[in-house]
């Protein structure tokens, strides 16, 4: 039984160490296209900026930094959407930084929408928002790992040692139960399929084509919820104002 | 002592409000014709911005209007200092020397002087003014009254010849744009004496915004050959809503003088016999109506609804200037119009400039009986950092009336040279000064890249652990065995009988491999072995002690048992059974028979096993 065990943990971690070498090497490669990169962002060359970024951001898309980067540098080439989009990805993988949390905040304020929901608290929502999805998800099943192993440990042993397990057991019991819950409630509050509108005041029709009216025009950098598909249109929810229509799919970028 | 502090203090506090406050006045010339005007100006100025009003004296030789105010703000060294210009437009009623009496304020240290000025009969050249040029004064009037006509007017009686007294009301135009200015003129004619005093009910004009056209212009005019005086009143109107607009009539109550008889004696005798008591007239212009189109469609975006025609002009009292310092920045509008409805501009959201509230003053102007004037907006704007800066421009739509098309006036930008302030200086232009040195934003922007990679190696770890997908699975099938092991455990806890028999095999087999791998030299102990093995697998089926246990009494118990051995397999017990007895006390055979009898025995047991478990 323990050699099983082993087996499954060095299993387990061995993605684990290849996932956390492969951004550094990732960096070390891309250094000179980074620094390329912020050359052209530092003379202004904004839209030259963004295409060099854009090719280290699909190199390495779990890398907050490069998106953070890409964000700033569509912003400033005047794609609010586009920046908007990177900025919720760099924060979707790096949460606590403040450099990502200020930016996204400053593009949203500019589309008309608040980082922080109305009505609520701003030091909860900075806890909340503290773990990315990932992290919450790496963490809920690190806790279920480790109750279950725990709780399959105290099966097969007896007596006192049978009795000191218990309370981590029930300690690692309840770190599943609030990662879950925690992970749960992330995963509604800023659902997979979200998108930014990237097109300057796009228009949301009643229906999936031209021949249907126009009921609302959003402005560019406001997030929505993608509801259904029909060929090159999507059905979206305007998450701040509540309301749904039908969009060109090209004017959504998908997050 | 805490009360009488406290008013040493209210009285230390007041103070400056009174002291700070003078009153000044002056008349735009000092004579003027009969039926011509003049303009008084009274100035306030104090160190504070609210500023009173002043209090004009009543003038009985003239009829006052006003004409509007304009404030002007100042600030010099860190400290306001406001001024507001009140203009009246004075008409004289009668002709000679008076006396403007003193004009004050409230909380001014002293009222002004008097003035003199001296009201010519009409037609007479009044002096002119020093310094004046071609320009007239603001609200001057160019037509000296009383004027001599000769055109007839309307107003005839019925039949017959006209009336002799008779009122008449018209307007410039028949049709208009919202709020376009339309004059209406109101004309009261007489032929005979009028008696006692005269009451003017101005026409009713509901939907329109009016505005006084002084003075009260008088004169004479020939009807039929008839000699009529006149007096003419004017009003601008602008209406305010599209559609058929109604102006009510204006109506004069009078007396006159009327001459009995047929009216054909005129000499002296006459109308001395003739003459009767006063008699009471009221006189009634007939109503007018006026078209009101609205405006057309394609209204720019800043547009506030002024119909005339505008032009702005922007300056600024200094362009070079230090950060912190203020500029103020005025926009002046003028042209005609209902100026007075023009709304602020709506200031810039330049991040390197810092506005304040902007103060607003109109004046207006009637000349030629057309409204319009001017409209000041002052601010203040504080640069806040050194460099170059612009003021950007003001922009001002309007719709013109005659080229019926809406048109702007645009200020044009002023550049700002900025040189750094002095550090540590406050803000002045009424700025909150900071008590303790702090931050001034200048404006607002993204962050700059990240000039480090963000390196975060527990959290890629946890991402990766959250990726590994079937793998979760692991501890819920370790959790599974450990349960199933348990409940093995547990059960095998409630039945040790059944535990027993379920073992027998296994620890059978296990002295069957030991009594196997044993030497030759030991084939008597290998031999023993396997009788014991056969006795203890035997005692284990059937729950009973190995020790004392026969063949015949494990044959006869086995055969009890159900389901029960067959009887072959009984009979290869028996013959193993007793083989074993043999070995054990005759040992000495070959160590591959040894093998080969544990191997036999290891045979006999399972299948005795196997039937068992049937």
């Amino acid at each position: 039984m323990i050699s099983m065990l082993t087996l499954a943990f060095a299993l387990a971690a061995a993605p684990s160490r290849a996932a956390a070498a492969a951004p550094a090497a990732m960096a070390t490669a891309a250094a000179p296209a980074n620094a390329e990169a912020r050359a052209l962002y530092d003379a202004g060359r904004y839209a030259d900026a963004a295409a060099a970024y854009e090719k280290l951001a699909i190199a390495a898309p779990r890398d907050a930094g490069i998106q953070y980067d890409l964000g700033n540098a569509n912003f400033k080439a005047g794609r609010l959407g586009r920046a908007t989009a990177d900025f919720e990805r760099a924060f979707a993988l790096n949460p606590r930084s403040s450099d990502i949390r200020f930016n996204l905040a400053f593009a949203l304020r500019r589309s008309g929408e608040d980082f922080v929901p109305p009505g609520t608290p701003p030091a909860l929502f900075w806890v909340f928002t503290a773990l990315s999805e990932r992290e919450l998800a790496g963490l809920h099943w690190l806790a279920a790992w480790a109750a279950l192993l725990l709780a399959g440990a105290g099966l097969l042993t007896t007596g006192a040692k049978r009795r000191s397990l218990a309370p981590w057991t029930a300690a690692a019991a309840a770190a599943w139960l609030v990662f879950g819950l925690w992970w749960a409630g992330m995963r509604s509050a800023l659902p997979p399929d979200r998108g930014v509108v990237v097109s300057p005041s796009a228009e949301l029709r009643h229906g999936p084509g031209q021949n249907f009216g126009v009921a609302f025009k959003v402005p560019e950098g406001r997030r929505v919820r993608v509801l259904a598909a029909a060929g090159a249109w999507l059905e979206v929810g305007v998450l701040k104002e509540g309301v749904r229509g039908w969009i060109e799919a090209n004017a959504i970028e998908r997050l | 002592m805490r009360i009488l502090t406290l008013f040493a203090a209210l009285c230390v506090a007041a103070a400056p409000a009174a002291a700070g406050v003078a009153v000044s006045a002056e008349l735009s010339r000092p004579q003027v014709a009969l039926g011509d005007q003049l303009t008084l100006l009274v100035t306030v100025t104090g160190d504070q911005t609210s500023l009173p009003s002043p209090k004009l004296p009543v003038l009985d030789a003239f009829s006052v209007y006003d004409s509007g105010q304009s404030q002007n703000l100042n600030f010099i060294n860190g400290r306001i200092s406001s001024s507001v210009v009140y203009s009246y437009v004075l008409a004289p009623r009668a002709a000679g020397k008076f006396k403007i009496p003193p004009i004050t304020a409230d909380g001014a240290a002293a009222p002004t002087a008097p003035l003199d000025v001296e009201v010519v009969p009409a037609g007479s050249r009044p002096a002119a003014v020093p310094g004046a040029g071609a320009a007239a004064a603001p609200g001057a009037s160019a037509a000296p009254l009383p004027v001599m006509e000769t055109a007839p007017r309307p107003g005839r009686s019925r039949s017959g010849p006209p009336a002799d007294v008779f009122v008449t009301a018209s307007l410039d135009r028949p049709r208009a744009y919202v709020n376009q200015q339309v004059t209406l003129t109101v004309r009261f004619l007489n032929a005979v004496q009028l008696l006692g005093d005269l009451r003017y009910d101005a026409p009713e004009t509901t939907g329109f915004l009016t505005e006084e056209l002084p003075p009260v212009r008088n004169g004479m005019t020939q009807i039929e050959g008839r000699p009529y005086q006149f007096s003419e009143i004017k009003l601008a109107l602008f209406p305010i809503e599209p559609g058929r607009l109604t102006i009510g009539p204006a109506v004069i109550h009078c007396q006159i003088a009327r001459l009995g008889g047929g009216g054909g004696g005129q000499d002296f005798f006459d109308r001395f016999f003739a003459m009767t008591a006063p008699q009471p007239v009221t006189l009634n212009s007939s109503p007018l109506t006026l078209q009101v189109d609205p405006l057309p469609a394609g209204k720019p975006a800043d547009f506030t609804g002024i119909v005339g025609r505008l032009a702005a002009r922007a300056s600024a009292d200094r362009v070079e200037v230090k950060a912190g310092d203020a500029v103020t920045l005025t926009v002046v509008v003028s042209g005609t119009g209902n100026l007075k409805s023009l709304p602020e501009p709506k200031l810039p959201d330049v991040p390197s400039l810092r506005f304040f509230a902007t103060e607003s003053a109109a004046s207006v102007d009637k000349a030629k009986d057309k409204i319009g004037g001017s409209k000041t907006f002052r601010t203040v704007v504080v640069p806040r950092a050194s460099g170059a800066a612009r003021l950007p421009s003001f922009s001002f739509s309007y719709f013109d009336p005659e080229r019926k098309a809406y048109a702007r006036s645009e200020t044009a930008p002023i550049e700002l040279r900025v040189s750094p302030g002095a550090p540590g200086a406050p803000v002045s232009a009424g700025a909150p000064a900071p008590s303790s040195p702090g931050l001034t934003v200048i404006g607002d922007d993204i962050r700059y890249l990240k000039t480090s990679p963000a390196r975060a190696p527990v959290s890629t770890a946890l991402a990766a652990f959250a990726d590994l997908g079937p793998w979760h699975a692991l501890p819920f099938a370790f959790l599974l065995a450990a349960a199933i092991v348990a409940w093995r455990r547990r059960a095998d806890e409630a039945d040790p009988r059944g535990r027993r028999r379920r073992e027998a095999l296994a620890r059978a087999e296990t002295r069957l491999t030991a009594a196997a791998l044993l030497s030759p030299a030991q084939a008597g102990r290998a031999a023993a072995l396997a009788g014991e093995t056969i006795a203890n697998y035997v005692a284990d089926q059937l729950d009973s002690p190995a020790a004392g246990l026969t063949l015949k009494t494990a044959l006869e118990r086995l055969k009890a048992l159900a389901p029960a051995p067959s009887a072959g397999t009984l009979a290869r017990l028996s013959d193993v059974w007793q083989e074993a007895e043999l070995r054990r006390f005759a040992p000495g055979g070959a160590a591959e028979d040894g093998a080969r009898f544990a191997h036999e025995t290891s045979s006999l047991l399972k299948a005795l096993d196997q039937e068992l478990r049937r």
